[in-house]
């Protein structure tokens, strides 16, 4: 496995081999056994060779249960196979295509521009591989037209007469003058940039591999094809199901959690959270469900709503669908409204059961937590029970809600997780998470050192210079760096800042030099790019800084420094 | 298993044979419920069966199984954060292949019953009464005349512990 662009720290190891002695502990004391599985596959190893011709590979009775239950993904692998075969066929046409080498691997014209590729001859399963996982991405979605990738092996493979520019990296690019094929490999993960229109880009290793489209970073792990078409631009874009849809279904199933919805085997049992003989934890998203709790039901109908509510989670994945696809439209849309239901429902629930007002509001943080409230367009067209749901989850919680936010924080009920505590503070601006946070970094309350910075943090820039929060500051950032990651790093940096310590930033800029030089190398250019932005516009720094920048360079010049070189000078401004 | 020569079903058995658990073992350590791990357990195989190990030493073969059934994995769940994800996944690998590579973790399982032995009566039926009798924090807090917040306490000690008597007992063991 390659690693990630950030290294996991001891911490994180440790707490891996926590979960690791706690399988263990379930398998021993559990009983929890490894079965043996050697029957099961090699009934399905020789009722695969039996059926050699059979289009589909066989599935496991997990993945069978799940496709029973998508209809729509079918209609969307059905799309998927027939525009692989159109894929198929530019690949067919590979003779008559010059492809340009451009990485260490020289390719070859006469022969298959990519040697995983199968061709239709080759063995179904194998040609199935590559259809079930290819994408039609949409990326005109207004402001940005291109998409990004980066993996282990890409190919770009240009079937138009017309010219494509495709970059690599953040410097060159090319321009493919007609059709052509492009092969990008090498040791370091090849970057690759394709502006949009009837480019296939097809990418292959065990790795993960990541592109970004719209401004919302997705991940596809395994070989997949991706084709980029500049088809009508869908209302719907992928940013707002990203951001919007996808978090409000994470809320839902903490929601749903937090009422104890048990699910088993398509049968829905609800229960009320709380009830007489029942017993139910609601932590957050973490919310863990006790299936031998028992309590009356509740009406049909708020019952059947509750299922719908259910129905929405088993909605296809759609964030790696495609959705620009007529089919995929519809899909979106269906799933945009029952979220738009469940969270109605569950609203009216708290109307119409007071008695679980607490376990919503539980439920409301989870939501909150996963969303962070930073995806909703103000500007999208929303439907009503939309616009509802955003408002008083997203934006404006009622003062009723709020004022539970803010007693259940200020009495503990969220120091199981920080981030609650945080997100919850820095969004709005809630007394009782300030109060609480304060009170845990006096008591040293807080285990791991990067929560613990934070929260300091956090207080530092509500303007609390108090001893205890300048002690946990100079404690992570001075004393000992190495024990924070670098973004709670440069967090506590900017706080120790805002707090009139200034020269603590000249350490946080030597080593965030030092880090972004490392970066530079192996062009993780992102995250360094992040961590600026975090400097420059989070914690408010260009009042300060950029001016001064601006005036050494000259404006004018100031807007032709490339990105490396503004975050030079912005990191050398620091350090005087 | 000493090597794998995956050309005949019989060969597929005892590669599935020596393989299975630590591979099912590994996925349960990644987050895979029973079930889930079991139909990974089989998609991988049947998927190394089609495409075999280049690498054909034990180590090779495991840490093969191990990539395709993390990907598979990934594939099943796809949907959480992608960064932190990927970070926690990288973690694991390397805390699996520090601890139980050689053997799919069954020398770990035997350093954990030996220490489980020297535990404290208490830390010990904590345990016991959280996997075995599988009861909620609130009823071993009542058992144990405990507050909720003081289990989870003790609990978390009692892991700590063990990890670190794991360790040791791995390490004497590597060392001998």
């Amino acid at each position: 496995m390659k690693h990630p662009e950030e290294r996991p720290d001891e911490t994180l190891l440790q707490e891996m081999k926590l979960v690791l002695l706690d399988t263990a502990l379930e398998e021993i004391l559990g009983g929890v056994k490894a079965p043996d599985l050697t029957g099961h596959i090699l009934r399905r190893l020789n009722g695969a060779e039996e059926q050699a011709s059979a289009s589909r590979p066989r599935v496991s009775r997990g993945a069978a249960k799940e496709n029973a239950l998508k209809p729509a993904l079918l209609i969307l692998i059905a799309a998927t196979v027939l525009i692989a075969g159109a894929v198929g066929i530019v690949l067919l046409r590979k003779s008559s295509v010059a492809p340009r080498e451009i990485a260490e691997t020289p390719v070859d014209s006469e022969s298959n521009p990519h040697p995983e590729i199968p061709s239709p001859e080759q063995e179904p399963d194998e040609a199935l591989r590559w259809r079930d996982s290819m994408f039609v991405i949409n990326p005109d979605t207004g402001a940005e037209s291109t998409a990004s990738f980066a993996a282990a092996d890409l190919w770009v493979v240009n079937d138009t007469p017309e010219s494509r520019s495709v970059s690599v990296g953040k410097r060159s690019s090319l321009t493919m003058h007609g059709p052509g094929a492009l092969r990008l490999t090498g040791s370091t993960r090849p970057r690759l940039e394709v502006a949009y229109g009837n480019v296939t880009v097809l990418a292959s290793g065990q790795d993960a591999i990541q592109y970004h489209c719209a401004g919302a970073d997705i991940q596809h792990t395994g070989d997949a094809v991706f084709r980029l078409e500049p088809t009508t631009p869908f209302e719907g874009d992928p940013v707002m199901f990203k951001e919007w849809i996808r978090p409000a279904l994470t809320g839902a199933v903490a929601m749903a959690s937090a009422f104890a919805l048990h699910v088993d085997s398509g049968v829905v049992a609800m229960r009320i959270a709380g009830a007489e003989d029942g017993q139910v934890v609601a932590e957050g998203d973490s919310a863990e469900i006790d299936p031998r709790a028992t309590a009356p039901a509740l009406d049909g109908e708020l019952v059947n709503r509750i299922g719908a509510l259910l129905n929405v989670m088993n909605l296809p994945n759609l964030e790696y669908a495609d959705l620009g696809s007529p089919e995929m439209k519809d899909e979106y849309q269906l799933c945009y409204e029952r979220a738009g239901e469940a969270m109605k429902t569950l609203i009216d629930m708290t109307f119409e059961h007071p008695e679980t007002r607490g376990f919503i509001d539980q439920g409301l943080f989870a939501l909150w937590t996963e969303d962070r409230g930073k995806g909703f367009s103000e500007n999208s067209s929303v439907s009503e029970q939309q616009n509802l749901v955003s408002q008083i989850l997203f934006r404006k919680p009622s003062p009723e809600v709020m004022e539970k936010a803010d007693r259940f924080a200020r009495d503990g009920g969220l120091d199981k997780d920080m981030r609650d505590l945080l997100w919850l503070g820095e969004t709005h601006d809630c007394e009782g998470a300030a109060s609480r946070m304060k009170f845990l970094i006096e008591s040293d309350g807080i285990d791991d050192p990067n929560e613990r910075a934070l929260a300091a943090a956090f207080l530092g820039f509500r303007g609390d210079s108090s001893p205890a929060v300048m002690r946990v500051l100079e404690a992570g950032v001075l004393s000992d760096p190495k024990s924070l990651n670098e973004t709670c790093f440069i967090t506590a940096g900017a706080a120790l800042y805002r707090c009139g310590q200034t020269s603590a930033m000249a350490q946080v800029a030597t080593i965030l030099r030092e880090k972004c030089e490392q970066w530079k190398n192996e062009d993780v250019f992102d995250y360094a790019q992040y961590l600026v932005s975090c400097a420059y516009y989070y914690h408010q720094l260009p009042a300060d800084v950029t001016p001064t920048i601006r005036a050494k360079v000259g404006a004018t010049e100031y807007q032709q420094l490339d990105d490396w070189q503004k975050i030079d000078a912005f990191l050398m401004e620091l350090s005087r | 298993m000493k090597a794998s020569t995956v050309t005949t079903p019989s060969d597929f058995e005892l590669l599935v044979r020596a393989y299975q658990s630590g591979l099912w073992r590994y996925l349960r350590f990644l987050g895979c419920d029973e079930s889930l791990a079991e139909d990974l357990v089989q998609e991988t195989f049947l998927a190394a069966y089609r495409k075999p190990p280049a690498k054909r030493d034990a180590a090779g073969v495991s840490a093969y199984l191990r990539t395709i059934a993390r990907n598979k994995y990934m594939n099943a769940t796809r949907g959480a954060k992608t960064s932190s994800r990927q970070l926690a996944l990288y973690a694991a690998e390397q805390v699996w292949a520090d601890c139980a590579e050689e053997d799919g973790g069954a020398r770990y399982l035997d350093a954990l019953r030996a220490c489980l032995k020297r535990l404290n009566e208490k830390p010990k039926l904590a345990l016991n009464l959280l996997y075995k009798e599988r009861l909620p924090l609130e009823t071993i807090a009542g058992q144990l005349n405990l507050s909720a917040q003081g289990v989870k306490t003790l609990l978390r000690r009692s892991k700590e512990m063990l990890r670190d008597c794991i360790e040791r007992g791995l390490e004497a063991e590597g060392r001998a």
